[in-house]
């Protein structure tokens, strides 16, 4: 692919590599990995862990220089991407701030943003909507459960209304029940606002069900095995998971998976 | 949608908790635990003035020796002023003197936070600070500053000045690294970070130094004091050990005890209000 086209992507890594230092020695995470998102996709990484999915996503979110290897992302390396708050962050750990009420958590990215006070009010008090949360503005975190934490964590990475959400096993330690909701809630938002979306889970049918496309790694150091379009319509809701192209969908993920862990 | 039922569920447990702490029914509930929290101290002192008053009497020890809890409370009547004067005197410095000490070192914390090279140059000099017997220091202290209220300012302030530092350089790195990661991917500035994170995360580490520089603060300002003989707690305590008036130094030392149990209840209150989110605030 010409370079020239880095610009039209969301996101634009370029054999990437990393090596972690490790007791004097380097722990390879990612081996030559080829990335690219167009603006407005869903993409899922689905890898055994430890397989670099994180660090990928660390790369993309400029919180990691790589060793080796470009990323671009909206065609600018991503500090800058960060810098005009272009960016939505939502980590396994929500990482809320236990002394700030559910509202004031949400306004922190308005507030960092630079977004004046007397606006923040309305922006917070939809998003505490969207994310059906509106009785538990006055809350702290601390009186929530793990689901609630997650949303508010997912309205705290959409207020200052990012191009691209970045997550990382975003719903990783919750119970089914809540990471069923989760799934639904970000599909209605990812559907609604279109904005791209990295996503990375070790969960399968999680990736089938979210994704326009599926990117399998290989054990570590991560490569990409797999390049899987999930070609089903939306809206699309949880019932999906009962139907045929799903589950092959989910068969030929697991199929790259077991490849790529036999080829080891 | 799923959604609705475990919404429910998670606000029934919350409001649980809330109208817990909010109903009418909390008044028994708090006066219950003062005096969980009062008596046990207040049984203990008077068991321990009960045997030391037994002890005195069954022993015959002579008052210049050690003084009954009569004696003291005796010489301490006959002239509460003398100790309360020398006592809001002693305050004052241990305040000053915590004032300057814990606020310098955690000026200094904030740097040393924000930096490895410049923490660990300054590293070295503060445990010279902190090494420094302060006997050793107060009358150089009183050659440079004279008789005034700075070298008790500046014994309190030394002493106080590295449980502050350290508890500060380690409260404002222990940060949220996920909370971290969020604000970096919004490329929050220093002092985003810092006033957003840094800073109210490193609280319950400023409390933690703060108890414990308080008794410090109010032992440097007596010693000084004790050193210079120009009032104050120290100044007493000086006086009555010259004149083998055991009572009035065991009154002033009791003072000084009074001092410490108040300031430190003072804080745990404020400590309770300012870091309600913290899991030491919940018993």
């Amino acid at each position: 692919m010409a370079v020239s086209t880095a610009a039209a992507h969301a996101l634009a890594l370029r054999d990437v590599s990393h090596w972690y230092p490790h007791r004097g020695a380097a722990l390879q995470a990612l081996d030559r990995v080829d990335v690219t998102v167009a603006e407005g996709e869903f993409v899922s990484l689905v890898g055994p862990s430890g397989c670099g999915k994180s660090t990928l996503l660390r790369v993309a979110a400029g919180l990691l220089a790589p060793s080796s290897g470009a990323s671009t992302v909206f065609g600018r390396p991503p500090r800058e991407a960060s810098a005009a708050q272009e960016l939505g962050l939502v980590t396994q750990d929500p990482g809320l701030l236990p002394w700030r009420t559910v509202a004031a958590n949400i306004a922190l990215s308005l507030e960092v943003a630079g977004v004046e006070a007397g606006s923040r009010t309305a922006i917070v008090n939809n998003l505490l909507e969207r994310v059906a949360l509106r009785d538990f503005a006055a809350y702290h975190p601390g009186h929530l459960s793990g689901g609630m934490r997650q949303r508010v964590a997912l309205a705290r990475a959409l207020a200052h209304r990012p191009r691209m959400l970045l997550m990382d096993e975003p719903f990783g330690a919750l119970d089914e029940l809540s990471r069923e909701d989760l799934r639904v809630e970000l599909l209605r938002i990812h559907e609604r606002d279109r904005m791209t979306v990295l996503f990375v889970t070790h969960s399968v049918r999680e990736a089938v069900l979210l994704s326009d496309r599926v990117l399998v790694l290989s054990p570590a150091p991560g490569r990409v095995l797999a390049d899987i379009a999930v070609d089903m319509p939306r809206p699309r809701d949880a019932s999906l998971e009962a139907t045929a192209p799903f589950l092959e969908c989910v068969a030929s993920v697991r199929a790259a998976l077991d490849a790529g862990r036999r080829d080891r | 949608m799923t959604a609705r039922p475990l919404a429910e569920s998670a606000r029934g447990e919350a409001v649980a908790t809330r109208t817990a702490d909010r109903t009418p029914l909390r008044r028994p509930g708090a006066l219950r635990a003062l005096l969980t929290a009062t008596l046990p101290p207040v049984f203990a002192v008077a068991l321990a003035l009960a045997a030391w008053s037994a002890w005195i009497r069954l022993r015959d020890v002579p008052e210049y020796l050690v003084p009954a809890p009569e004696a003291v409370a005796r010489a301490f009547l006959d002239d509460p002023s003398r100790f309360l004067d020398a006592g809001r005197t002693s305050l004052v410095e241990a305040l000053g003197g915590l004032a300057l000490g814990s606020g310098g070192a955690l000026l200094l914390a904030v740097a040393m936070a924000h930096s490895r090279p410049l923490e660990r140059a300054l590293y070295p000099l503060a445990l010279l600070v902190k090494v420094t017997p302060v006997v050793a220091v107060a009358p150089l202290f009183i050659i440079w500053f004279g008789f005034g209220i700075w070298p008790k300012l500046l014994v309190a302030a030394l002493i106080t000045f590295f449980p502050m530092l350290v508890n500060a350089v380690t409260g404002l790195r222990d940060v949220d690294p996920a909370a971290h990661d969020f604000l970096r991917s919004l490329h929050a500035s220093r002092w985003q970070v810092f006033w957003a994170l840094r800073w109210p995360a490193s609280l319950p580490y400023l409390f933690a130094a703060l108890r414990i520089s308080v008794p410090l603060a109010l032992i440097g300002a007596v010693v000084a004091e004790w050193m210079s003989g120009d009032g104050g707690l120290g100044q007493v305590i000086l006086v009555a050990n010259g004149d083998f008036d055991t009572p009035a130094l065991f009154a002033a030392v009791l003072v000084l005890a009074g001092l410490a149990v108040v300031l430190n209840g003072a804080l745990a209150l404020l400590e309770r209000k300012v870091l309600f989110w913290h899991e030491s605030s919940e018993a």
